[in-house]
């Protein structure tokens, strides 16, 4: 009789299974060496849609308290709301001139796709893209897709209640990803952010021209680490 | 549009300020030079900027802050306010903590090089040196004059320890009166000095420091005397861009206007309208 309830002892487990089932997280992917070696391949590149620089509050908050945290940052968030992300797209042309004078074949991309889902999958498989990219394969002849998402913008600033605990952080974070087109298998991934403090007082309204220097700063550093497993390449492509 | 702000002095940072007689006053005035060294405090260290950080110590802050008010449970209003209170002190603190920690890593690795500068009159030699670098642009500064020009020096060091960066705060006096205000940076070209690049500044009682400080100050001169001529560069319509420029290891990025470019060095405002120049050889891409 008792070794029929035994089923219940994976209860918990069951149930935790349920709980956790609905996201799926992608742990970061090392670069596959086939990204070098299978040079007669052709590579696209894309940025996907930039998001708005924003102002993020976090901590704990209230309803009003971030109604009021809100109210009081609202000068700040018109600033940084004018910061222009755009230099950010150039991270398609480098890459691309930068594979290319490695002697790969590459072309860059403009698509639509659901970042969203890329960046935060509801389900799918580890290790291989939840959106299916297949498709670019066909319409733009390319056999691997170098992939950027860009995934904050802005400032980053924690309270307790109305009690800023922090100064307001500048924040820049963008997700690189290599997929072979052929089985959405990612070939590399890497998320990515960097923090920013303003160099100097950052609450100087309404330029606040510390703090959107800072943010320039950073898109450069997150251009910078974005492009890093680009400019070098791992392995040797020469045949022995 | 002759300047780009106009403000009265205060303690925060310095914002630039120009008055439209100033070449005219200059000309039949003079100005006497009095130059302001900390002797402590005129060489320091860039620090590090890392957000991270601060973003950190803000959360566990905030969880500190939400442990306290936990326990303060059902003492009133007045407990509230003094929860509220103590809150905001201990923020303050934490945040002020965070900025010091990096400050003093800083001050930390230029006290090797302050240390063996010891002991020598940088305000007798700074005034020697400006005062040199006036006279050669054909500005002397009087024993007299009507008006008084005012600089304070500082130095940073590179993080990398291969440059230096030589930051003037500028006032032109006219009794209690700013007719000018300006901020200027000039970096030095990077030195040849393998790994122990605090000793090849050291050596010679300065001499190598002293050598690069002249370059930089003749360099300052030569800005402030630009900047005065042509109305803080007024005529010069650029527009707005991020600059990349690697000077020694130091990667530099920075929002602003390229205002000239000649073959050894770039100028360019920053959106303080702060005016700043780095070797031509620095320039970097993305």
């Amino acid at each position: 009789m008792k070794g029929n309830h035994r089923w219940l002892y994976t209860l918990p487990l069951f149930v935790l299974a349920l709980l956790t089932g609905c996201a799926t997280v992608q742990p970061p992917v090392a670069m596959d060496q086939v990204f070098w070696t299978e040079k007669h391949e052709s590579i696209g590149v894309m940025v996907a849609d930039l998001p708005a620089p924003t102002v993020v509050m976090i901590g704990q908050q209230g309803l009003l308290d971030y109604a009021v945290n809100s109210a009081v940052a609202s000068g700040l968030r018109s600033k940084v709301e004018t910061w222009d992300a755009s230099g950010f797209n150039e991270l398609s042309a480098v890459v691309t001139e930068q594979l290319r004078s490695h002697g790969y074949k590459v072309k860059q991309i403009q698509e639509t796709l659901d970042a969203a889902e890329l960046m935060q999958p509801k389900s799918g498989k580890v290790g291989f893209s939840p959106v299916d990219l297949r498709s670019i394969k066909a319409k733009h002849n390319v056999d691997k897709l170098v992939l950027f998402i860009p995934t904050a913008f802005g400032t980053v600033r924690s309270y307790y209640s109305v009690v800023p605990t922090s100064d307001p952080i500048v924040q820049v974070g963008v997700n690189s990803y290599v997929v072979d087109l052929d089985d959405n298998r990612f070939l590399y991934y890497q998320g990515q952010v960097v923090n920013r403090a303003a160099e100097g007082e950052w609450d100087e309204g309404p330029e606040y021209p510390n703090l959107t220097n800072a943010f320039y700063q950073a898109l450069d550093a997150a251009q910078q680490s974005a492009l890093t497993p680009f400019k070098t390449q791992q392995v040797s492509t020469n045949t022995p | 549009m002759v300047f780009p702000v106009i403000a009265a002095c205060t303690n925060g940072p310095l914002e630039p300020k120009l008055c439209d007689s100033l070449s005219g006053s200059i000309r039949s005035q003079g100005y006497q030079l009095d130059i302001s060294v900390d002797e402590q405090g005129w060489l320091r260290s860039e620090g590090s900027r890392d957000g991270g950080v601060f973003i950190e110590n803000g959360i566990q802050a905030a969880t500190l802050m939400h442990g306290t008010s936990q326990g303060a449970a059902g003492l009133g209003p007045s407990g509230a306010a003094g929860i509220m209170i103590g809150s905001l002190i201990a923020s303050k603190l934490a945040r002020s903590n965070t900025r010091n920690a990096m400050e003093s890593e800083a001050e930390a690795r230029i006290t090797p090089l302050r240390s063996a500068l010891d002991g020598q009159c940088w305000s007798a030699w700074y005034n020697k040196a400006i005062g040199q670098a006036l006279l050669h642009n054909g500005a002397a500064a009087r024993e007299t004059g009507g008006l008084v020009l005012s600089i304070a020096p500082d130095v940073l060091l590179s993080a990398d320890a291969r440059s230096i960066r030589l930051i003037s705060e500028i006032r032109l006096m006219q009794g209690r009166k700013a007719i000018y205000q300006g901020h200027v940076e000039v970096f030095s070209s990077p030195l040849d000095c393998g790994q122990d690049c605090l000793t090849e500044w050291a050596r010679g009682e300065g001499h190598v420091l002293k050598r690069e400080l002249i370059i930089v100050i003749y360099e300052t001169v030569r800005i402030l005397q630009r900047d005065w001529s042509t109305q803080h560069f007024s005529a010069v319509s650029s527009a707005e861009k991020t600059l990349r420029y690697q000077v020694g290891g130091m990667r530099y990025v920075e929002r602003g206007r390229v205002l000239e470019v000649d073959e050894s060095r770039h100028l360019f405002l920053n959106l303080r309208g702060w005016l700043k120049s780095y070797p031509i050889s620095g320039e970097s891409s993305l």
